[in-house]
């Protein structure tokens, strides 16, 4: 088989560096500026004096310098971890699904993990009191419950959607938005039995934030976020086969059902975490995948690393400007994320119109 | 060496979709599969695929039963090209074919040169830069046919390989039709198995070396095309008649069906005011 062909593919590898180096500076800057601005007051080198007092223990830490390290630092790192593990979550739940639309909210994923803490905030206190051994796993009872809800919606939408072998994607969003406003009902409803302090927990998982970022949440955010999403990008070849129907996937030698059955356990394992400490954050799924499906390419390869770096950044900021809009309060993340990515995803759909002649 | 049906029979909650199959195609040959629709030429192909498990009878693959393989070593010796191939992000055409290949072990410009090759041999080699997407029927059936052709391409280390292809040419032209049929033979020439499903008798007749001609999920023929288009095993699979001449240059039967629908056989009163 000699074909005589003197066209040469064109490398898309140039254009993929430059743009992984565009990220990866987008992430650099968004942390330097996520350091630096603040509602106690700004100061662009600070960040450079701090790093460099790792080093030289001689740098005296006044008030700011402490605010940076132990306020600001593990509230960025954070925000790159929380927004990573939604967009690859997004990613990979639209690679399984074969649709732009899935992402952990709509899929009822964030408002299962949701109704987990929130749970388990009314349970904390009798648990505690009954088995007084548990208190040295306080920390990790509300991320685990918010995984165990974000596990049982993720595999209650799953296997409402499995039929003959195949999963049924017109099913699989539906049963997700039918979770998702039950997820969304059953907190609210939590609003009747709940006092002053519980309500305003509430609004927290509803509207998510970040204050509540130490290095002790990070601590147990980062391995498990580094982990998922280390286990998504090894499945990242299965994922681009899937794109092309579970028939050919399987017919290409992908293991199909072992494949999505850990995906799915995955992105509970991954939005559970994350919500657990932040809260819904809606729209950080359905949107950076879709930007960079736009900019750079589909290819799971390069999409799932690409997908962590601008979901970090965009978090980052986005939670920078959720500090100092109307400081000395703040706006909840999630309705930020909402507000500006709401708009933009429309203009992304109609520039995509006006180019392509249809929307995707 | 070759892929062989034993008395193959599928069932779905006591109906059987096909029965009583015995078919075999060796590297080299190439074997057409005919039949209305709704025969079973698809719930065969998704068996001898190993997609659907029969429920009697035996597949084996290279003298060993199709059981024994696991998806990934099913991959490498035989591909297949089923119905309806969906893809709903956009993609260039050069990386449709490359998800058929990233499994393998071949290096990226070891890829490259394989997707020319399969894009340039069914003529799609000018689309490999466009948006898959933006495609017509027919260029999208024939970057379908590179993939899998790449996928076989890829994985071949001096083993019978076969090509499962279902109603490949059904949206392209009449050129391409003849040009994508005359590929597969060469590619059979070559030493590839393929077993391919057409609805074109003539086309068929000459282009395959066998024939299995299905009705009602059974057997009603098969054989060198010769042999089985002959006007009383058409009448029997398709219920019509027809006159069987030889083709000019090839000598292959030829199906020229008899008018027989005067206008008055068909009515479409209900639809008249």
């Amino acid at each position: 088989m000699s074909v005589a062909t003197q066209m040469t593919l064109p490398s898309y590898q140039s254009h993929r560096v430059k743009f992984a180096a565009l990220l990866v500076g987008t992430v650099s800057l968004s942390i330097w500026i996520g350091l630096s601005i603040g509602a106690i007051g700004n100061d662009f080198s600070l960040p450079f004096t701090l790093l460099w007092s790792v080093f030289d223990v001689d740098v005296g830490q006044s008030g700011i310098e402490n605010i940076i390290a132990n306020i600001r630092a593990p509230r960025v790192v954070m925000a790159l971890l929380v927004g990573a593990a939604l967009a690859v979550s997004g990613a990979s739940l639209q690679g399984v699904c074969r649709n732009p639309l899935a992402d952990p909210g709509l899929l009822g994923i964030s408002s299962g993990a949701a109704v987990g803490a929130v749970a388990m905030i009314f349970m904390t206190q009798p648990l505690l009191t009954h088995y007084p051994q548990l208190q040295s796993v306080a920390p990790f009872l509300i991320s685990s419950a918010a995984v165990i809800g974000a596990g049982l919606t993720a595999f209650a939408v799953y296997f409402l959607a499995q039929s003959n072998g195949q999963l049924q994607i017109p099913t699989l969003l539906l049963a997700g938005v039918a979770l998702n406003s039950l997820g969304v009902a059953i907190i609210g409803s939590f609003n009747y039995m709940a006092d002053d302090q519980a309500l305003r927990l509430i609004t927290f998982w509803l509207m998510g934030s970040l204050g509540g970022a130490t290095w002790t949440t990070v601590a147990i955010l980062a391995p498990v976020v580094g982990l998922a999403i280390f286990r998504i990008f090894h499945h990242r070849h299965a994922i681009n086969l899937l794109l092309l129907g579970e028939a050919n996937a399987r017919f290409s030698g992908v293991d199909v059902d072992r494949v999505k059955f850990e995906l799915i356990w995955l992105n509970a394992l991954i939005v559970g975490v994350a919500v657990a400490f932040s809260g819904i954050i809606g729209f950080v799924g359905l949107v950076v995948p879709h930007i960079l499906r736009l900019q750079s390419d589909t290819n799971y390869r390069y999409l799932i690393v690409n997908a962590a770096l601008l979901g970090g950044a965009l978090l980052v900021i986005a939670d920078l400007v959720s500090r100092v809009a109307i400081a000395p309060a703040e706006l909840p993340i999630g309705i930020l994320t909402s507000l500006i990515g709401a708009p933009f995803f429309v203009v992304l759909l109609v520039k995509q119109k006006r180019n392509l002649g249809f929307a995707l | 060496m070759s892929l062989v049906l034993n008395n193959v029979a599928v069932a779905v909650s006591d109906k059987h979709l096909i029965q009583d199959i015995s078919i075999s195609c060796e590297p080299g040959k190439i074997l057409g599969v005919v039949g209305e629709n709704g025969a079973g030429k698809s719930t065969l192909l998704n068996v001898i695929s190993g997609m659907t498990l029969p429920s009697q009878g035996s597949v084996s693959l290279n003298s060993k039963p199709m059981t024994n393989y696991s998806n990934k070593d099913l991959a490498k010796i035989r591909s297949v090209l089923p119905q309806g191939n969906e893809l709903t992000f956009p993609l260039p055409c050069v990386e449709v074919v490359r998800l058929a290949i990233q499994l393998g072990d071949l290096s990226i410009p070891e890829q490259n040169v394989l997707i020319q090759e399969c894009l340039a041999i069914f003529d799609v080699l000018h689309l490999a830069n466009q948006n898959y997407l933006s495609l017509s029927g027919g260029e999208k059936q024939r970057v379908q046919l590179s993939r899998v052709l790449a996928q076989l391409q890829c994985h071949r280390v001096r083993m019978a390989g076969y090509l499962l292809l279902d109603e490949p040419i059904s949206a392209l032209d009449v050129y391409q039709q003849y040009k994508t049929l005359a590929v597969l033979k060469q590619l059979a020439s070559d030493g590839i198995g393929i077993i391919v499903i057409l609805h074109d008798l003539n086309l068929a007749s000459m282009f395959c070396h066998h024939i299995a001609v299905i009705k009602g999920g059974r057997l009603v023929g098969k054989g060198e095309p010769a042999d089985v288009v002959t006007p009383a095993t058409i009448k029997d699979a398709f219920g019509i008649e027809a006159n069987i001449q030889n083709h000019p240059d090839t000598g292959t039967p030829m199906v020229l069906p008899k008018v027989t629908h005067s206008n008055e056989s068909i009515k479409i009163t209900s639809l008249l005011p």
